[in-house]
């Protein structure tokens, strides 16, 4: 065999490696990759503190269930209010998290009411929407029309995604919304709260944050405040 | 030169032809997942955008509306992400730095969708999902990065905002390594998968190599044999 001398050619099989390299100098783009690293988590940041700031109450939600019709309470009867604006976006995540509230919780002697919105002025098309479909498919529940946002006025709701729930005594057990965040799904403080009420247990609190869109205009015009 | 010295050639000889051809592929199968990267995030960018506008496109305060945060986050948020992989992905293709970007950016990305989602349990499966193509790069550490990245989110958002992430104030310190471990677990496979992947390249590169010496010294021999054969012949016509 002659193979003193085996210089073999290279063979044509893609470029060679120092082809690829652009003139971008390795600092500048370690710099512009930090910059980039940086700049994507201040804004992850920023998104996370908008969604956990939670929305401004109307007011205290009365202590005892009060004359608030349509809303009507029987007696011994455990009550269940959700306060929704229908355009909500965020309020998708708090009907997902009442549905899966509700499997498994006892329902006899509760009473669930999802009260939507109706600011002053418009008609009711303007409450037509996904949300208050997906509501109405909620089993043994009810939707009502908030017209001018007075029922939300009367209890203190001023989030879309406020939720009450009054005992079978009528008292007051839990106020605040059932999401971890703004229009965000999973476990929450809130809801664990409610569930634990659900299931005729005794939860570490009555309150948690609201996180939704505001529901404003709201008048207490028309209803009595002697129950509050 | 003594037999010694030629097989050591020989084999050195072989050995540069193996990795040519290892390099050769592996340069060729990043570059291609990098060219589908780039098109993949940008699909992804106009398909955020799309969503936000279909699903959430504006929040309200009574009946007063305005364009909504996930509108602006889909864009902005969403384009800031996307532009560093592609530009990389086309002034730098197969480079190591390039596929460590898109990596994360990918898995930013999820982070994004979940956010514009609501955090849907369904939109997880995206880090899944991402995890499984990035292992087309076959190269172990891309898929550390993304992990990286993953686990690195759910830490900080563990200590800065828990409700978030776990739905309790008040987690477990070390909580974050239960959600990380899951994605650990498709991760071992993915890094298995590259590295036994890898290796069987290199036998077949290696393999390709001495076929391709052999072959060349085959060559070389039937060549000088032919030489002689036309001077022999040639002698004799004179």
């Amino acid at each position: 065999m002659r193979l003193e001398s085996p210089e073999f050619r290279p063979l044509p099989f893609g470029p060679e490696k120092d082809d690829i390299r652009s003139e971008t100098p390795r600092a500048s783009l370690g710099a512009l990759i930090v910059v980039w690293f940086v700049s994507v988590g201040a804004v992850f940041a920023g998104v996370a503190v908008y969604k956990g700031t939670p929305g401004d109450p109307a007011g205290p939600a009365p202590l005892v269930f009060p004359d608030a019709p349509p809303l009507e309470r029987a007696e011994g009867e455990r009550k269940l209010l959700v306060f929704l604006h229908p355009r909500c976006a965020c309020s998708h995540a708090t009907l997902a998290e009442l549905e899966r509230l509700l499997v498994g919780a006892p329902r006899q002697g509760l009473s669930v009411d999802l009260i939507f919105l109706l600011p002053e002025g418009e008609d009711e098309g303007f409450a037509d929407t996904a949300l208050h479909r997906k509501a109405s498919r909620i089993p043994r529940s009810r939707s009502h029309l908030d017209r001018g946002g007075a029922l939300a006025a009367r209890f203190g709701a001023g989030t879309s995604g406020h939720t009450l729930f009054y005992d079978e005594a009528g008292a007051l057990r839990f106020s605040g919304g059932i999401t971890p965040s703004r229009g965000h799904e999973g476990a929450s403080q809130g809801g664990q709260r409610l569930a634990t009420l659900l299931h005729g247990g005794l939860p570490d609190g009555d309150e948690s944050a609201v996180y939704g869109c505001r529901l404003s205009g709201g008048s207490t015009e028309g209803l009595d405040d002697d129950d509050e | 030169m003594t037999t010694n010295d030629s097989l050591d050639e020989v084999t050195q000889a072989i050995v540069d032809r193996a990795l040519r051809r290892y390099e050769g592929w592996r340069r060729q199968v990043h570059e291609r997942t990098d060219r589908g990267f780039a098109k993949l995030l940008a699909v992804e960018w106009i398909a955020g955008i799309v969503f936000a506008l279909v699903i959430s496109p504006y929040a309200w305060e009574g009946r007063e509306r305005t364009l909504h945060q996930h509108v602006f986050l889909a864009a902005g948020l969403g384009a800031m992400i996307v532009s560093l992989p592609i530009f990389l992905a086309w002034k730098r293709p197969g480079e190591a730095v390039t596929r460590h970007v898109i990596a994360a950016a990918q898995m930013m990305m999820s982070a994004l969708f979940i956010h514009l989602t609501g955090g849907r349990i369904e939109t997880h499966f995206h880090i899944f999902g991402s995890l499984a193509f990035l292992s087309f790069y076959l190269d172990w550490k891309v898929i550390v990065t993304a992990i990286a990245v993953t686990v690195a989110d759910h830490f900080f958002r563990g200590i800065y905002y828990p409700e978030s992430i776990y739905g309790v104030l008040l987690p477990d310190e070390f909580r974050f390594l239960e959600h990380g471990a899951w994605v650990l677990f498709c991760g071992f496979f993915l890094v298995r998968h590259a590295n036994k992947t890898s290796k069987a390249w290199l036998t077949f590169a290696e393999e390709g190599g001495m076929l391709e010496a052999i072959s060349e010294v085959e060559w070389r021999e039937r060549s000088v044999l032919e030489r002689e054969a036309m001077e022999r012949a040639k002698a004799e016509g004179a």
